[in-house]
């Protein structure tokens, strides 16, 4: 099982697509304003980190909305 | 196909750019050919880019299976099973489309829709952004068309936003945010004289696990007060794509092709709703030595959490009340494609969402030609470490670029899912 290879992954893609700049491997900064979340997986649980550093949602990628419930926390997060 | 070490399927046998139809289809071809010439160094160019950069399709995915395994394969040098590598697609779909899915579910019945009342709320609402001298918002509210109220119900889920109470809470969170930061200050004072060394310090109690990791970087404060003479002499221009240019240069079907949508939004808060509960923060700090002082911040920390916790909520289910909230107020207004406002009942307040296209640099690399690229690019000023090194000093450019500083991470017992 990869550790963390989907969270970061995911991040990339993200930042590729123009919703947020990629920081760090799994560290986004909203295009506006200073705010970082951070994706962090541990097993085949992925946990998003807001920008204060508190765990604030996790997923795990057996759930069927894994994708859905993700992003929608990340678009409010980094305001996309 | 293309020529020299790398491949490129946006590049024509002549090395010159055009773009293809089926991207997936003209790599798959162009695998053909250079089989089929006996070319297998090309071949080898042609599989590499499809597992790199089309990890997902038909192809991409077999050769990555075959080269790698069934069980686990690879995206940009990353393993992964390929459920994992499914969710990477799908997510990817999905935050390219966000805009458009959320305008399919956004048809909404209003509650309690006034169109004058919330006229005035807007009126009010560019008032209180000019008596605050906020320019950008005056003239992203100016522009702005208004919902008739801000209660509404979504009909795909029928489920229900309230702006008041979505304003309450975003109020609430920042004044939550400010007990933090207070405590975050406190341990930095203690980091800034010296008290708490390097290292990482970690306290656990039944509500959860908190850490205080100190890392070397940049105190933007810091760097502002600087004089602008200073600032420019450390500044040095660099290239960057222009959304402006890209507006000029590219034909509509272009600029389509390397931008993307993103729906912001922002609160007008004209009347503060007034938040009670909010508990006041230690920021003392006891303890004799380094690790007890991080403890007994790290344990601040935890009793303002949990106090916190107490009055308004986990912060997982407060997050995921804000995202859901978030989403029905941005499907609402995502097939107006402009800046809208969606007003409160109380004076000025509000919530203010504007649509804001992206280029997509990944998009841009692969699709436009270098004299394309070189087009829609400009030079924007960007802080040049040597030169601040140079002007600043060694002490000066340790106190702005290599403060220590706090890093503060929460994990509650259980995170709940959003």
């Amino acid at each position: 099982m990869a550790a963390k290879n989907l969270a970061e992954s995911l991040a990339e893609d993200i930042a590729a697509i123009g919703l947020a700049e990629l920081v760090a491997p799994g560290i986004l900064k909203a295009n506006e304003g200073d705010g970082l979340t951070e994706l962090q997986q541990e097993g085949d649980v992925v946990r998003v980190f807001d920008h204060s550093g508190d765990a604030i949602a996790e997923f795990s990628t057996a759930d069927e909305d894994f994708n859905e419930a993700l992003l929608r926390t990340l678009a409010t997060e980094l305001n996309f | 196909m293309a020529t020299g070490t790398g491949y490129n399927p946006y590049r024509d046998a002549d090395g010159k750019f055009s773009r293809p139809d089926d991207v997936g289809q003209k790599v798959e071809s162009d695998l053909d050919a250079a089989y089929a010439a006996g070319d297998f160094g090309e071949a080898q160019a042609i599989e590499s880019y499809a597992m790199e950069k089309m990890p997902e399709s038909e192809l991409g995915r077999t050769l990555l299976e075959k080269t790698f395994g069934a069980a686990t394969t690879v995206a940009r040098g990353r393993k992964m099973t390929p459920h994992e590598l499914e969710l990477k697609k799908r997510n990817a779909q999905l935050a390219l489309k966000i805009v458009e899915i959320r305008a399919e579910h956004g048809d909404v019945t209003f509650d309690d829709a006034n169109p004058e009342r919330a006229r005035r709320r807007l009126a009010e609402a560019v008032e209180y952004a000019e008596s605050r001298g906020n320019t950008n918002l005056v003239s992203k509210l100016s522009s702005a068309k208004v919902l008739p109220s801000g209660a509404f119900q979504r009909k795909s889920d029928k489920l229900r936003v309230n702006t008041d109470s979505t304003i309450r809470s975003y109020v609430a969170e920042k004044e939550i945010e400010e007990g933090r930061a207070q405590i975050q200050a406190s341990i930095q004072a203690k980091i800034d004289s010296g008290e708490i060394t390097d290292g990482k310090y970690t306290h656990r109690d039944d509500s959860g696990t908190y850490t205080l990791t100190i890392s070397q970087g940049m105190d933007e404060r810091a760097f502002e007060a600087l004089d602008e003479k200073t600032k420019n002499r450390i500044l040095t221009p660099r290239p960057t794509l222009s959304l402006e240019l890209a507006r000029e240069k590219l034909t509509p079907e272009q600029l389509k092709e390397v931008t993307t949508e993103q729906q912001v939004m922002d609160f007008v808060v004209g009347k503060r709703p007034e938040i009670e509960g909010l508990p006041a923060p230690k920021t003392e700090i006891l303890g004799s030595n380094s690790e007890e002082k991080a403890l007994g911040g790290l344990q601040n920390l935890s009793a303002y959490t949990q106090a916190v916790e107490k009055s308004f909520g986990s912060k997982a289910d407060r997050a995921a009340k804000k995202s859901q909230d978030a989403e029905i107020i941005k499907s609402a207004v995502a097939e107006r494609g402009q800046n809208t406002f969606v007003p409160g009942r109380a004076y000025a307040n509000g919530a203010l969402l504007s649509n804001r296209t992206v280029l997509v640099k990944g998009a841009i690399e692969d699709q436009l030609s270098p004299a394309q690229i070189r087009s829609i690019t400009v030079s924007a000023p960007s802080i040049d470490l040597a030169k601040a090194k140079a002007v600043l000093g060694d002490d000066r450019y340790a106190a702005i670029f290599e403060r220590r500083t706090a890093g503060l991470r929460v994990t509650p017992k259980r995170v709940k899912k959003a």
